[in-house]
């Protein structure tokens, strides 16, 4: 609104001075500093950062579903739009770099979407190319923002990529001269057409004031008319889309992108239908193309609440999310109910009937309001996998064109929702484990062919439910894991004893241990030792386990388990001694009091069990965390079957208590002790409770 | 000014400021007022960690946050309180690795009050030979009720952390 509020600077002279400006910086061919400058609103930078990161991460998608479909004008129009709207923010907020090579790709995709030119896998290289160096400019403005980085020095190199985005138009122009729309790319100078240029020309062509527009328009020179044209029709196109956008998806955090995109079209369309039409008029041949009014007149007062609603929005510079409506309409549903309940316990309370019965009920009520509550403001938390799975379409296609084999990847249930820290903390390790698949796990595609297989090897990423656990697997149709291969690895770094009677599964769980991680050397063997014991820590951290199946020349599965949410754990409560434990019910397997022909006969091997033909280690829960347990001999006690992986103990305890949901709570990791306890928990008496790391467990006893 | 007047200075001029003062085995000590978000009675709740140093007593839960609790009895080294008299445990705002600020309960056997300490009646710990462990105390201060240790809460964390590796 600001920018309408300028007095009436006669719009001819305001261009002309700009022309010179960008005539002086492109003399000067010097990388254009990429500099946050000190009086910049930070609510108006994070913004820009927030809304950046989503495009640039749209365009990322985008480039690949356009690779594997050229056809797709949804990807293609999204991918210029992304940029469009990268440009524009970037302009804002005078990152100059930033505006300018997000202009230059911008004007290689029109050219896609008017058909002159293809995407092709060279073309794809150069968007992805700009996107990554887009990137890093988000990432260094963010570190200006911080105070990381240094605000006076500060330069991406651009220029290159910029001239080499231009070039391809180029030669495009000289190729095919101007087959779309001619009138509008003029194609000597549209080579030349700055984003600044287009940026101020669409600001300058806002400016004109509605009294005096029949005026500016007679007497404005080709370029104003040119500019001003440009502005509205890449303006009905954001309109359009915005409109399309906000109607299909009705988030919290709007889409602020678009929102500034219709609010700029509605300023065009307001302050200046008679210069349009002028424009129109001189230059009759356009009009084909020319915003019909029609569309736009719902436009405004919608665009005006909205804008409202964005300048309320609170001051964060603290990660955000976004939340369906849907979610949010419940929980604050759930709260207005959990209110009502609440004030009708009181009044039974205050006004002292005693009428225990109507005292219980409502209770009641306010029990299951208060789960409902709960659930509602887990689910919050969740949030779609699927910004993990795009990341690794990326690492896919760059790792595989790397080793020059071809390699399909397959997603499968991506908008599986999965709590918001998993999606955090997922990523690096699933990046690791696909590169390994992508690396060691499919062969090149001369031995693929050898063995009968499709020269294109396959990895499969898929998410769903199974259980109580979310499973992401990761399969390929490569070589598989060589059984002998890691035995003999294991052998030699002392990990094992020559044990042949080891199952395949615990043999490819040697592939996670510390030890196991020499790269040059496990190639052999198919190589998935690299770093692979960091995998498995982080994701134990997660509470999850990993999987494999494999069978050698036809591939392998490694299967990620992990619980839905980290805020609440299923809890099987002990009692040992005068002490509680909570177990993880998703590790309990079984629960039994045993008996004496159980216990008898094993010797030299620690304490065992006959359970069902198999041998049960067991630990003696009050031994370990040194106790003292009320019940010495086993066939008083209970055991507890606890598994973790392939892996089952059996945990000697008092008694089970009960079986509870419990919320987590983290212990201070000053204190921690030897991570025996992933957390606590605040039990139904107020006591803390703490509950039991399984795999710690296991390996301290 | 110079580094050797700026390091002069720093002693005193960091400890000076407002104190809670506390008794631990008939001895005054005083942590420093922003160090301290709030003193609750002692209580029976809580959990013992298996495995942890004996001053450690284990964790408890403050309205929905569960905090270490550390005896400072034990931890200085006095005999534990046979008086029966009820104790309190001293909320500190401890620094932690993670992001949030961690808790750390201090049991102590009353609390006093809260002095403002000047720089006069700041002195360095006095060195009281081999086998006192004074690198719990920032310093000494002097006041109407006697002569104050104050606690360096820095210390007590990364203690704790040692003792129980050596146990582990």
């Amino acid at each position: 609104m600001g920018l309408m509020s300028v007095g009436p600077v006669p719009a001819n002279h305001r261009i002309t001075h700009h022309l010179f400006d960008i005539h002086r910086l492109s003399r000067m061919q010097q990388e254009p500093p990429l500099i946050l400058s000190e009086d910049m609103d930070l609510d108006i930078v994070q913004e820009f950062l927030n809304d950046g990161r989503e495009h640039l991460e749209a365009i990322e998608q985008q480039v690949l579903s356009l690779e594997s479909d050229p056809s797709d004008t949804d990807a293609l129009n999204t991918l210029f739009r992304a940029f469009h709207s990268l440009k524009g923010n970037a302009g804002f907020i005078d990152l100059t770099p930033i505006a300018e090579l997000a202009h230059a790709l911008e004007s290689l995709l029109d050219a896609a979407r008017d058909g002159r030119l293809e995407v092709s896998a060279e073309v794809a290289d150069l968007i992805l190319a700009g996107r990554d160096t887009l990137s890093e400019c988000v990432d260094k403005v963010e570190g200006q923002m911080l105070g990381q980085e240094d605000r006076t020095n500060c330069v991406v190199p651009t220029l290159e990529l910029k001239a080499k985005v231009l070039a391809r138009l180029d030669s495009l122009e000289s190729e095919t001269p101007a087959a779309g729309q001619p009138e509008i790319m003029d194609p000597a100078s549209s080579g030349e057409v700055d984003s600044d240029d287009e940026l101020r020309a669409l600001f300058e062509a806002n400016r004109v004031d509605p009294e005096t527009d029949d005026n500016s328009s007679d007497s404005a020179d080709e370029d104003e008319l040119r500019a001003l044209f440009e502005a509205n029709r890449v303006d009905l196109d954001e309109a359009e889309n915005s409109v399309e956008k906000t109607d299909k998806e009705a988030l919290v955090n709007e889409d602020t992108d678009e929102l500034r995109a219709l609010f700029e079209a509605n300023r065009v369309d307001l302050d200046e239908p008679e210069a349009e039409s002028a424009v129109e008029s001189q230059q009759g041949a356009r009009r084909e193309s020319a915003p019909s009014p029609a569309p736009k007149a719902e436009i405004p007062k919608r665009d005006k609440e909205l804008s409202v609603a964005r300048r309320k929005s609170p001051k964060v510079t603290a990660s955000t999310v976004k939340v369906s409506t849907d979610k949010l309409d419940n929980l604050v549903d759930m709260v207005g109910e959990f209110l009502i309940a609440e004030s009708m316990v009181a009044n039974e309370v205050h006004e002292g009937r005693g009428d225990r019965d109507k005292l219980a009920r409502n209770l009641l009520g306010m029990r299951r309001i208060s789960r409902e509550l709960q659930r509602s403001a887990m689910s919050l938390r969740m949030v779609p996998i699927k910004g993990v799975f795009q990341k690794m379409g990326r690492l896919v296609r760059d790792a595989s064109i790397k080793l020059g084999k071809d390699i399909k990847l397959l997603t499968e249930g991506e908008e599986t929702e999965i709590d918001r820290k998993i999606v955090e903390d997922i990523g690096d390790p699933l990046m690791h484990m696909i590169r390994n698949a992508v690396d060691h796990g499919i062969e090149s595609w001369e031995e693929r062919l050898k063995r009968g297989k499709s020269a294109q090897g396959t990895i499969h990423l898929r998410a769903f439910h199974q259980g109580g656990d979310i499973v992401i697997s990761i399969s390929d149709d490569g070589g598989g894991l060589n059984r002998r291969g890691i035995l003999k690895k294991a052998i030699e770094n002392g990990l094992v004893q020559d044990d042949e009677s080891m199952s395949d599964e615990e043999v490819f769980q040697l592939i996670f241990a510390p030890g196991f991680s020499t790269a040059s050397e496990v190639t052999d063997l198919s190589g998935r030792g690299v770093g692979m014991d960091v995998v498995k820590k982080n994701i134990s951290a997660l509470r999850g386990r990993i999987e494999i199946e494999s069978e050698e020349g036809k591939g392998s599965v490694f299967s990620i388990h992990l619980p839905l949410t980290l805020a609440i754990i299923d809890g099987l409560v002990v009692r040992v001694g005068s002490e509680r434990f909570v177990l993880p019910t998703s590790s309990v397997r079984e629960c039994f009091r045993p008996t004496p022909e159980m216990l008898r006969g094993v010797l030299n091997r620690g304490e065992m069990m006959h359970v069902r033909g198999g041998l049960l280690p067991m630990i003696r829960l009050h031994q370990v965390f040194d106790i003292g347990a009320e019940k010495e001999d086993p066939c008083d006690a209970l055991v507890v079957v606890l598994e973790s992986g392939k892996v089952a103990r059996g945990v000697l305890v008092d008694e089970v208590l009960n079986n509870q949901e419990l919320v987590i709570k983290s212990l201070d990791s000053s204190f921690r002790t030897k991570d025996a306890f992933s957390g606590a928990a605040i039990m139904g008496d107020g006591r803390v409770g703490l509950i039991v790391d399984v795999n710690a467990l296991f390996s301290m006893n | 000014m110079s580094e050797g007047v700026e390091r002069e200075m720093s002693l005193e001029d960091r400890l000076v400021g407002k104190y809670l003062t506390f008794r631990v085995g008939g001895e005054a000590f005083g942590l420093p007022v922003g160090h301290v978000r709030e003193i609750v009675p002692m209580t029976d709740a809580i959990t013992p960690m298996p495995q942890t140093p004996d001053h450690l007593l284990g964790v408890t839960n403050l309205r929905g946050k569960v905090i270490t609790v550390l005896d400072l009895r034990k931890w200085i080294g006095f005999e534990p309180d046979k008086s029966g008299k009820r104790r309190c445990i001293v909320v500190a705002k401890i620094p932690s690795s993670e992001a949030r600020e961690a808790l750390l309960g201090m049991v102590v056997d009353a609390v006093d009050e809260v002095i403002a300490v000047e720089a006069e009646a700041i002195e360095a710990t006095p060195d009281f030979g081999v086998g006192v462990d004074t690198r719990y105390l920032l310093g000494m201060a002097k006041s109407s009720a006697g002569v104050i240790g104050l606690l360096d809460v820095d210390v007590l964390v990364p203690r704790g952390e040692i003792v129980q590796e050596s146990n582990a």
